[in-house]
């Protein structure tokens, strides 16, 4: 479904992706570790769109040049960024940007829109599921929110845009562990067979609840070690530590992933 | 505008007699005869009693007598910062009372009359840079005589703080004097400034400008005193003229002339260039203290920051305008600016004109301004800690005041500004009660 | 910004057709002869012709203000026409049924149908095309209330001891350029009149429009709200695309008695000019309101979208004490308009109170000013100010300008200020992307979320309707 290649991304003369290289095949749940400054965010970022930094390299979406396409045409074509700082926008009825949001996905997919009583029931009915306040529909985007507030409202855009490949970027952090599990939940009930996903996190936390295909742990802006879900428990264990002195005593950046493989 | 012969012949009497003759200053000499001084209409002029200061005639002035200064005068007016320091009375240089002014290799620091190769170059404000210019600019480089010129070269950090001083010492009718600074750091240079102008109460106008010019990566501390006596015009403009990668902090404190304005003018001319304008006055009795501040962003990716407090008691006038201008075509400028001021009385007042004028998209531009009186739940809450409510009072003021002295570096300086304020709040009239501050 | 977001293309003037009625017109030029006729017109008593002359000789000896931050070829005030009308056939029309079926045609397509404003939204509306007002809606139903809401002239004629009695009590005909040439040709305007107690039963409205070519609108509006009346009017205005300037002068005057409130609403949406800033209406226009009575409030809310420049500062005198003053503003320019528009809040009586918020948009080659004073006088002790001034920007040619006046006399004053210049943020705008809305989508969306807080304080309808002005505004703006 998502294929990178050789992806490196840069503001002004900062390197901070320094040739990626990942495969996610439908279905599947990759998880991307790595400590504070490994450019997790900002791959979550590149794939999305976000403007301000020079790319390289190939990401084929589908097939298609994912990097081509604006912000927007990546979101119609199914790409969900659930952000690490969900963004403010005071004045923008919540309720509205969802539904404003949330249309204009369908639309670009050829589904009909919803009507404002439908998309109100609906909406209401998944932010039951997320034990979210109503209220917080009437609010303005995110402005006011606590932490948590805001990481639901993310998986709440999320369920209802219903993406095909979701990027979720630290949508963990700053979650008390009852939040987590409804967050959670929330993801888990997006998993299908048609669904990509990729989850960012510094914690191994969330990968207790939604357990990925494959553990990729990213420093210095590129994957320096891949392994199965068994990975994250043994960095939960070890830290990233072991795994830093492995890939520090690495022959070369191109040496097979495996022979920096420790304990 | 103004007629300006006559009123040029009652500013600047002739003293060719006494002082030989004045520097030519042909584009200054225009801009009276066509455009003139000031007047109440002018926008930046509006909070300047600018009638009461021409309806005044001015004597030439006279060159004081040997004692009429001493050592021990001039520290208490102006206080001793150690360091080189220049000394003018009434606009004449007095070697007698400055040290040092030739401090090390790359500086120099003297009265300009002494400096045989004039500093060449665009360093001062010029009439052909119509905006930025006035009478009260013309009539300085016109009728002024003498001043301090410091000049630091490249790469040349200075140690201690050059201190210039301008004293007045009045006589029984007005006299007006025009004093000139010039500070130009080079290239990757450092260097603190003090400016003092303080005198002995009586009649006068000072007139003063000030050029500070600094290159590429030079760093500027700037501080000017001004603690004229009650009876005293204070009019001062300082342009400060900005390269690439300079970086400049400049505070003012206003303490002293029946009128005073203080006009800070700054261009940063070059890329990531960087401002930092403080300003403290504290008017009483009927002083009127203006502060016209003027910021332009004319290169990208500068910083400014402006914050101006004002404590504004018995019947005084406290005024800050500040503008922030960003040119088209520059990008990623950050700039802000605060002025608070209090008023201690019913009679005092206040202005504040906090103006952007942004001509660019890529900015960051924020303002606030507030007056109001001291907060009365704070005055409450001391005064349940069983603190006298004249005490908390005091308290309070000084805890405003306290931000503005704290980040003064000198200590010699902090200590001398602070004795002053104390000097200054405790002779003024005793706090009004707090009768109807809710 | 992204790519073609600085795309300019052309954006539409909805409402740029002009209407074929047969126009009764004045002489070029601006004469004693042609404030006698604009009065004789108007049948109207000597003392009124008196009170124009005497504003007509003033305004011999003004000339026109250079303070405000705008730029435009000098206005030839002897090059236009001060009276238009559209030619009555017979009588004045008794009912909407009389009504010329072509001017009809054009409220329906201004989206005003008379009838349809009458029967449906229980709006009354008083529509004004060039110097006359040609329709009052509603009358009989606002008469059973006691209130008066007519044109101008019929108040002139009806109710000369009131008219008398406000005309120029709060914008003398001394007060400035404009209003000056106002008062010696104003033609026409609405005059509403809510005596003591009354609550005005429904929204009043009026309906501005320029049909004539190389015509000035001088309308005149004056409001007076008795002890303890409320009444809420809104005004809308547009204009014919012409390449030549027309120029817009009227003068708005409020007066609200103790404990009575006003709230005046303004969607102005005149001809802004066209892609390469040629054409459109100068709209210099003096609104103020003297909250003359103890608890009074009038509250000031609008939305200028139109206009190649507009000046306008409306204000309110607080003499009473308690008293209220607002202005919530929404002003945004593109292409090459120019706005210098902001309010005055003079405190006056006791413990009064004002609150302004202004929201400036500024893209294109526009140049976007707020200008405003706030003055706090001896007498208003414990008064109180509080000051919001954003602007945004779009676009690098584009400027935002805010040139506040504070001015505080009395200590136990509390006064606040802020205010803030920025671009869109790109945050915000990656995040509505990053969700499947177009930079221009979300661009419109991030811009109403900015001005929300004064689309909340417009009537229900017209908030809508300012969002979608707002947005055919922006139209081209962003890519």
């Amino acid at each position: 479904m998502l294929s990178i290649r050789n992806l490196s991304a840069a503001i002004g003369t900062t390197h901070i992706l320094n040739g990626v290289d990942l495969q996610i095949n439908a279905g599947e749940v990759h998880a991307i570790m790595g400590p504070n400054g490994a450019g997790k965010s900002t791959l979550g970022q590149v794939l999305a769109g976000r403007e301000g930094y020079t790319v390289t390299g190939e990401v084929t979406y589908d097939g298609a040049n994912l990097l081509a396409l604006t912000p927007e045409a990546r979101a119609a074509a199914g790409l969900f960024l659930a952000f690490q700082y969900p963004v403010e926008i005071p004045g923008v009825g919540n309720m509205y940007f969802l539904r404003t949001a949330v249309n204009a996905v369908r639309l670009a997919r050829g589904l009909p829109e919803y009507g404002a009583i439908d998309f109100l029931a609906l909406a209401k009915e998944q932010m039951a599921r997320l034990d979210m306040d109503p209220a917080l529909l009437s609010r303005s985007v995110n402005a006011g929110f606590s932490g948590g507030e805001k990481k639901r409202n993310e998986i709440l855009q999320m369920s209802m845009i219903e993406p095909r490949f979701a990027i979720l970027d630290e949508t963990d952090s700053g979650l008390d562990i009852d939040a987590l599990r409804v967050v959670a939940k929330g993801v888990q009930a997006l998993r299908s067979p048609d669904r990509a996903m990729l989850i960012i996190t510094h914690y191994p936390r969330l990968l207790e609840y939604v357990v990925p295909d494959q553990v990729h742990v990213l420093s210095g802006g590129r994957i320096i070690r891949s392994g199965d879900s068994d990975l994250a428990r043994e960095l939960e264990t070890d830290g990233y530590g072991p795994t830093f002195a492995g890939h520090a005593r690495a022959p070369s950046a191109s040496a097979p992933l495996n022979a920096v493989t420790t304990p | 505008m103004i007629t300006t012969s006559p009123l040029l012949e009652r500013l600047v009497p002739d003293d060719t007699a006494l002082l030989g003759e004045r520097s030519s200053a042909p584009g200054a000499e225009a801009w009276l005869e066509t455009i003139g001084l000031p007047t109440a209409r002018d926008e930046a002029w509006k909070y300047t009693p600018i009638d009461k200061i021409l309806a005044a005639t001015f004597d030439p002035v006279s060159k004081p007598t040997p004692d009429a200064v001493d050592l021990a005068m001039l520290n208490e007016l102006a206080g001793d910062h150690r360091g080189p320091r220049l000394v003018f009375i009434n606009g004449f240089f007095a070697p007698e009372l400055s040290r040092n002014a030739m401090v090390n290799a790359g500086v120099n620091c003297c009265n300009e009359a002494a400096l045989t190769i004039k500093p060449s170059g665009p360093y001062v404000a010029t009439a052909a840079d119509r905006t930025r210019f006035d009478g009260f600019q013309a009539l300085n480089q016109i009728a002024g005589r003498d001043g301090a010129v410091v000049l630091v070269d490249r790469d040349t950090h200075v140690r201690e703080p050059i201190h210039v001083v301008y004293l007045s010492v009045p006589g029984a009718r007005p006299a007006a004097t025009h004093p000139r600074t010039l500070l130009r750091a080079a290239t990757s240079s450092e260097v603190t400034l003090i400016e003092t102008y303080a005198g002995f109460d009586g009649p006068g106008l000072t007139n003063a400008a000030t050029t500070i010019v600094v290159e590429p990566g030079a760093v500027v501390t700037h501080y000017k005193v001004q603690a004229e006596g009650a009876g005293a015009t204070h009019l001062a403009h300082t342009n400060i003229r900005q390269a690439c990668g300079s970086s400049v902090r400049s505070c003012s404190f206003m303490l002293g002339a029946g009128i005073a304005r203080n006009a800070v003018d700054v261009v940063l001319g070059g890329n990531d260039a960087t401002v930092e304008l403080d300003g403290l006055y504290l008017p009483n009795v009927t002083q009127r203290h203006d502060n016209v501040i003027t910021v332009e962003h004319a290169a990208s990716a500068c910083t400014s920051r402006q914050q101006f407090k004002g404590v504004i008691d018995d019947h005084a006038r406290g005024s800050f305008s500040g503008r922030i201008i960003v040119q088209p075509g520059t990008t990623a400028t950050d700039a802000a600016q605060t002025s608070r001021s209090l008023l201690l009385k019913p009679t005092a007042e206040a202005d504040t004109r906090p103006w952007l004028e942004i001509f660019a998209e890529d900015v960051k531009c924020t303002h606030g301004a507030a007056v109001g009186r001291l907060d009365s739940e704070a005055l409450f809450y001391l005064r349940t800690r069983g603190i006298s409510e004249h005490d908390a009072r005091t308290l309070l003021i000084q805890a405003f005041i306290a931000g503005m002295t704290e980040a003064v570096q000198p200590m010699m300086l902090r200590s001398h500004l602070d004795a002053a304020i104390a000097t200054k709040r405790s002779s003024g009239t005793p706090p009004l009660s707090t009768e109807g501050s809710a | 910004m992204t790519d073609g977001i600085q795309e300019l293309v052309e954006r539409e003037y909805q409402y740029g057709f002009t209407t074929d009625l047969d126009t009764e017109i004045a002489p070029k030029g601006l004469t004693e002869d042609v404030v006698r006729l604009i009065s004789a017109k108007n049948r109207e008593p000597d003392w009124l012709l008196e009170w124009r002359l005497g504003a007509f000789r003033h305004f011999l000896t003004l000339e026109e203000p250079t303070w405000p931050n705008i730029h435009h070829e000098r206005i030839d005030y002897q090059n236009m026409s001060y009276w238009a009308a559209p030619k009555s056939k017979g009588p004045a029309p008794k009912s909407l049924d009389e009504i010329d079926p072509e001017m009809r045609e054009m409220f329906d397509k201004l989206g005003i149908s008379l009838a349809e404003q009458e029967r449906l939204s229980g709006i009354a509306v008083d529509a004004i095309i060039d110097s006359v007002s040609v329709a009052t809606t509603f009358k009989a139903r606002l008469a059973e209330a006691g209130v008066i809401f007519c044109s101008f002239s019929d108040a002139v004629r009806d109710y000369p001891e009131l008219v008398r009695k406000h005309l120029g009590s709060v914008v003398s005909p001394r007060d400035n350029f404009f209003a000056t040439l106002n008062s010696a040709v104003f033609s026409d305007g609405s005059f509403c009149y809510v005596p003591a107690g009354v609550r005005c039963p429904m929204e009043l409205s009026t309906y501005f429009r320029i049909n004539a070519a190389e015509t000035g609108q001088f309308e005149r509006t004056l409001i007076v709200a008795e002890p303890g009346a409320t009444v809420s009017y809104l005004e809308g205005c547009t204009a014919p695309m012409r390449d030549e300037n027309q120029l817009h002068a009227a003068v708005v005057e409020l007066v609200a008695a103790a404990d009575a409130t006003i709230k005046y609403s303004t969607v102005q949406n005149w001809y802004p000019g066209d892609a390469e800033g040629r054409g459109g209406i100068y709209n210099f226009v003096t609104k103020r309101g003297r909250c003359a009575g103890a608890r009074s409030k009038i509250s000031w809310t609008q939305v200028e979208t139109g206009s190649a420049i507009t000046w306008k500062y409306p204000s309110v005198i607080l003499q009473g004490d308690d008293s209220v003053g607002e202005f919530y503003s929404v002003a945004v320019t593109t292409n090459y308009q120019q706005a210098d528009t902001g309010t005055k809040m003079i405190h006056i009586g006791r413990n009064t109170s004002s609150t302004i918020l202004s929201k400036g948009i500024s893209a294109g080659h526009a140049q976007n000013t707020y200008r405003g004073l706030v003055k706090i006088l001896r007498s208003a002790t414990g008064a109180r100010n509080s000051t919001q001034c954003d602007s945004l920007l779009i676009g690098p040619d584009c400027g935002a300008h805010t040139f506040p006046y504070v001015e505080v006399k009395n200590d136990s004053a509390q006064v606040e200020h802020e205010a803030s210049t920025s671009k869109i943020d790109e945050d915000q705008l990656f995040y509505c992307r990053q969700r499947g809305l177009t930079a221009e989508d979300a661009t419109s969306m991030i811009v109403n979320g900015f001005c929300r807080e004064v689309f909340d304080e417009l009537p229900m309808e017209y908030a809508v309707e300012a969002q979608a002005l707002m947005r055919v505004s922006l139209e081209g703006s962003v890519g």
